[in-house]
């Protein structure tokens, strides 16, 4: 037998209650986190709640933290003493599960500048998106990035990473380079939590790098240097970067 | 009301949607989770398509209509089928115009460069694929396009029921998981894209838990007619335990299937159905069956098998480098489904569609060729909503907001019992009891006799569904709740499978039967279902 210790939220008749529940279950019969979580909610607590999907790791939907760290539930196996928690920066709707829907409205403003052309000359050859495009919108990068918690506005690395997959796509990304200015990449501090985190190995961190870059090329420059009167100067796209001055 | 409800946000959903759009009806997109969660992210696979001919299209759709007619043993619509292989070409390119990352043979961006592989069952390399997620960037290419065109979505509102003055349906009433209220949303016309049925298999499918036919079970009670239901189709490879996927590409790289002797007893590479079949003979004798790839080699099963060796490690234990691994064969997708018409309006209903998975278009019969999955969804997604915007759509019904009252009240009803029954039974283990029993008996390989006591236990289940209820009693995501809706769906569902299992007394494609064991000329047909009490009502 194991122990692993949840946090839970209930609402029950404007009740509201945060408190931390410890459930023991049987190792042999279960192996991944989310498959202890089905144990404790169909055999011992129906009113625990979190959510879930394939199973299998692509359809992003299980994503909790487990001793301070994002994990897939299905994609982890669980093991004494584990603490699971919701993810951070979501609103928390019930125990693990969270509210997506303000990290994923900061997809509509991108792909809204995403026009792609019906002639398939204005776009580019050769493109390999392949990375950028295996994102399972599981929101592990979002509640890894530490910009969200002094910038909630900020859009994220997974809305940028989609941001970068479809300007690699087109000749003119100018559009998309605009939408991604404000409260995005220049906001990140490149410190590469979202890429470490990634249960699909893609690289946000670099992908804001390389819109920081194609921005240069449009003549944006990095904020930070500018408010602090620096000029003109260039820094954009090299790792040099904003980093050391931070947010 | 918007011109256009569409229940279900798989590609299937999202397809209608988006060409909806295009075409410039509203439109508003309901699921019971968020749309990116939907089962066509796990397609691997590819998508049929003829995009680049040798020599003339005519000729390769030809191909593609024979392949998917030799699969479909007897039983698809030649029509039906025929539309589909056409119209994957423009299906491709329109997913190609979105921006799918498809994966490419040449550099450039042209369609005709999208690479394309070989699938079982498929006399050309047809199937275009986006690396081993294919049906994942399909899904969220449409999903981004979709936000863009102004598609409303409106996700955990799960389906109650279908409002209808009596053919002709107005809507459909939800349970909202969020608020924990019953919900109306109409529409000039509904669609259904609410997916198959594998997962009543619990425990021995493939499929996410709420794959088990919620929309097949409201489209019955409202009087449509379901048909091929005893199609389902078992993958040979999937993890004994978890049942989890493990790709085919493990045994077309050269992966051995080992007995409890450790000798090989089938070809791997025959048809899906015939191995799954050879699988689940040693299984039912007590023995183990294994997946052998460790003479593959370290370096090749890293470099072309990165996610099953993950998935090999995480769920069975078991390393495939220096392991073998225990597998079983489990249910990955259902051909039967909602009864249509050329159009996909469902049969016995009016200003309703069904499309993909939960439908039966007849494109699959008795067995689905690889790579038609991804294309189905697509072509009569599309499809569906250039029909509907021909329409002249006004609907008619003086007294609407009476049959919108009345169902919401009926369903606010049936919802407030739930609350108030007894938890007597776990209906958890039940389920769990009846996939291994559907697996047992009425899965790979069929019995008469056994088929009879699995149709005892679904009635004798289903006579206990008064004792059975929920612990949790809040409003506010109770998944509880969702979960007993949909074990009353499953139950419904299993039963007409069941039914058609014993029915059919003959094997044909991925409908085996023991007593039966070959393919009976009259039985060259469909076996259709209908709710006795909608149909009189």
């Amino acid at each position: 037998m194991i122990n692993i210790t949840i946090k839970r939220y209930q609402n029950l008749n404007n009740d509201k209650k945060t408190y931390d529940e410890e459930f023991r279950v049987d190792a042999k019969k279960v192996t991944t986190l989310l498959s202890a979580l089905y144990k404790i909610h169909s055999t011992k607590d129906s009113t625990l709640c979190f959510d879930s999907g394939c199973r299998s790791g692509v359809c992003g939907s299980c994503s909790v933290m487990v001793n301070g760290k994002e994990e897939l539930s299905c994609g982890y196996m669980v093991q004494d003493g584990d603490r699971v928690e919701p993810l951070r920066y979501h609103e928390v709707q019930r125990d693990l599960k969270v509210s997506k829907n303000k990290p994923h409205s900061n997809l509509a403003p991108i792909l809204k500048t995403v026009n792609l052309p019906d002639n398939a000359e204005l776009l580019k050859d050769d493109v390999d998106c392949a990375r950028q495009s295996d994102c399972i919108l599981c929101d592990i990068c979002y509640s890894a990035c530490p910009v969200l918690a002094v910038n909630p506005d900020f859009a994220g690395p997974f809305a940028l990473t989609r941001a970068y997959r479809y300007a690699l796509s087109l000749l003119d990304d100018r559009a998309i380079i605009d939408s991604v200015q404000k409260n995005a990449i220049w906001d990140c501090t490149l410190c590469g939590e979202c890429t470490a985190v990634c249960p699909q190995n893609i690289d946000s961190k670099n992908d804001i790098l390389m819109l920081r870059s194609h921005s240069a090329k449009h003549g944006y420059d990095d904020p930070s240097f500018s408010d602090m009167s620096f000029g003109a100067m260039d820094f954009g796209g090299s790792s040099f970067g904003s980093n050391d001055f931070g947010f | 009301m918007y011109d256009l409800l569409i229940i279900g946000a798989g590609g299937a959903g999202l397809s209608a949607g988006m060409r909806a759009r295009e075409l410039g009806l509203s439109v508003v997109i309901v699921s019971k989770n968020l749309p990116t969660q939907a089962q066509t992210c796990m397609a691997q696979g590819g998508i049929n398509a003829t995009i680049s001919p040798k020599v003339d299209l005519s000729i390769d759709h030809q191909k593609h209509i024979d392949d998917t007619l030799a699969s479909a043993h007897g039983i698809a619509d030649e029509e039906m089928v025929r539309i589909m292989c056409e119209k994957s070409t423009e299906a491709v390119s329109w997913l190609d115009s979105m921006g799918v990352p498809f994966s490419r043979v040449d550099g450039d961006s042209r369609v005709q460069s999208i690479a394309q592989r070989r699938l079982g069952g498929a006399k050309q390399n047809r199937a275009c694929y986006a690396e081993d997620y294919t049906g994942l960037k399909i899904l969220h290419t449409l999903y981004d396009r979709a936000i863009v065109a102004g598609v409303e979505f409106i996700s955990e509102l799960y389906l109650l029921n279908l409002i209808r003055d009596d053919k002709t349906v107005l809507g459909a009433s939800f349970w909202d998981i969020s608020h924990g209220e019953v919900v109306a949303i109409t529409a000039k016309d509904t669609i259904l894209a609410t997916g198959g049925y594998a997962n009543i298999y619990q425990g021995y499918s493939t499929n996410a838990n709420g794959t088990i036919g919620d929309g097949i079970a409201s489209a019955l009670s409202a009087g449509a007619e379901l048909s091929d239901m005893e199609f389902v189709q078992f993958h040979p490879t999937a993890l004994e335990g978890s049942a989890i996927l493990i790709s085919e590409s493990a045994r077309g790289e050269g992966g051995y299937l080992l007995n409890h002797k450790s000798e090989r007893f089938i070809d791997e590479l025959a048809p899906r159905d015939v191995v799954a079949r050879a699988i689940f003979e040693q299984i039912s004798l007590g023995h183990k069956v294994f997946l052998d790839i460790r003479h593959l080699g370290k370096e090749k099963i890293e470099r072309l098998m990165p996610q099953e060796l993950h998935l090999c490690r995480l769920h069975a234990k078991k390393d495939p480098i220096h392991e073998i691994i225990p597998i079983m064969p489990v249910a990955h997708y259902t051909m039967g489904g909602i009864s249509v018409d050329i159009n996909s309006c469902v049969e016995g209903l009016d200003n309703c569609y069904a499309i993909g998975e939960c439908s039966n278009s007849k494109v699959h019969g008795a067995n689905r060729l690889g790579g038609n999955s991804l294309l189905e969804i697509i072509v009569f997604g599309k499809r569906v909503s250039e029909h509907i915007s021909q329409l002249d759509s006004t609907m008619v019904c003086d007294d609407k907001q009476y049959h919108i009252d009345r169902q919401i009240a009926k369903d606010e009803k049936d919802i407030e019992a739930i609350y108030k029954k007894p938890n007597e039974l776990n209906f958890y283990q039940k389920k769990k009891i009846l996939g291994k029993m559907l697996y047992r008996d009425v899965g790979i390989s069929r019995e008469h006799h056994h088929i009879n006591e699995a149709m005892r236990y679904i009635a004798e289940t289903q006579s206990k569904l008064s004792l059975m209820g929920i612990g949790d009693k809040s409003k506010e995501y109770n998944h509880n709740l969702v979960e007993f809706l949909e074990f009353k769906n499953l139950l419904t569902v299993a039963k007409v499978m069941v039914s058609g299992a014993l029915h059919r007394r003959e094997s044909r494609g991925a409908h085996y039967r023991k007593d039966f064991p070959t393919t009976r000329d009259r039985y060259r047909r469909h076996i259709t279902y209908i709710h006795e009490e909608s149909s009189r009502a």
